[in-house]
């Protein structure tokens, strides 16, 4: 839902930009800058673990 | 899509594809699509146990993760990015930028149409000019001018600056219309003015 969502706000955001300003660079710009961000933050978060499920007893016993 | 923002704009054309989506594919989506047969009551056949014995986080505990909002906002990002700049990337590469560069305001199938008779007649030029290129021991050239000359599109003249551009061989579409090569007019300008 989140990239659908951005994806439609993609060009009105370069729109406004284009309006605002005469030119797209603020906008391309701004998300460089977040996607080095997103891209060193990406390297180093951790990982949340799977959690152990509860198997049944017939699968416990095959392990 | 691209008929669509010439005739309406792009602003109305997004934001109808929005409401399609919201009000048909949404809908659609909610009602038929599963993530997984056991969401039905169903198995997968011949699988009566686990096929692992991990479970996936919870949507909640999915949400508490540092990972999820760095990975999902990286994701939109990326459509953001693909979105604004392939919807501008094919308004200014189609019709504004023909606009630009003086031509009238048309489709892109009569610029095409356009272009594609002005090929065929410094095609017939060049031939005139350097017959010699169309000797029958260059026959494929000769078939290929031919089939340019006949097709009604521009299909056939893109096929052939592709295969004259890979062999190496001159193209009219750098010759002027009196068969010199390389002329500083290039094919647009003739019907610049709306000549033809």
């Amino acid at each position: 839902m989140m990239t659908v969502f951005a994806s439609a706000v993609g060009p009105l955001l370069l729109a406004e930009t284009l309006k605002a300003t005469g030119s797209y660079n603020f906008m391309f710009n701004l998300l460089a800058v977040l996607t080095v961000i997103l891209g060193i933050a990406a390297w180093f978060v951790r990982m949340p673990s799977r959690k152990a499920a509860a198997a049944p007893a017939s699968a416990v016993s095959a392990y | 899509m691209g008929a669509a923002v010439l005739k309406f704009g792009w602003r109305p054309t997004w934001g109808a594809i929005g409401w399609v989506l919201l009000i048909v594919v949404a809908p659609i989506s909610w009602l038929l699509i599963r993530n997984q047969p056991e969401d039905r009551g169903l198995e997968l056949d011949g699988i009566s146990e686990p096929a692992s014995k991990f479970t996936d986080l919870t949507t909640v505990e999915a949400l508490r993760s540092s990972a999820f909002w760095i990975f999902a906002l990286s994701s939109s990002l990326f459509g953001l990015v693909y979105s604004g700049i392939s919807l501008f990337k094919r308004i200014d590469s189609g019709a504004a930028r023909l606009q630009r560069i003086g031509l009238p305001r048309r489709s892109s199938d009569q610029h095409h149409a356009r272009a594609a008779r002005e090929f065929r007649r410094r095609l017939s030029c060049h031939q005139m000019a350097h017959p010699e290129a169309y000797r029958p021991r260059n026959g494929g050239t000769r078939c290929l001018a031919r089939h340019v000359a006949a097709g009604p599109d521009l299909h056939p003249v893109l096929i052939y600056g592709a295969i004259m551009g890979i062999a190496g061989g001159s193209s009219p579409l750098y010759s002027s219309p009196s068969g010199d090569r390389f002329s500083d007019a290039p094919i647009w300008a003739a019907f610049k003015d709306g000549r033809k």
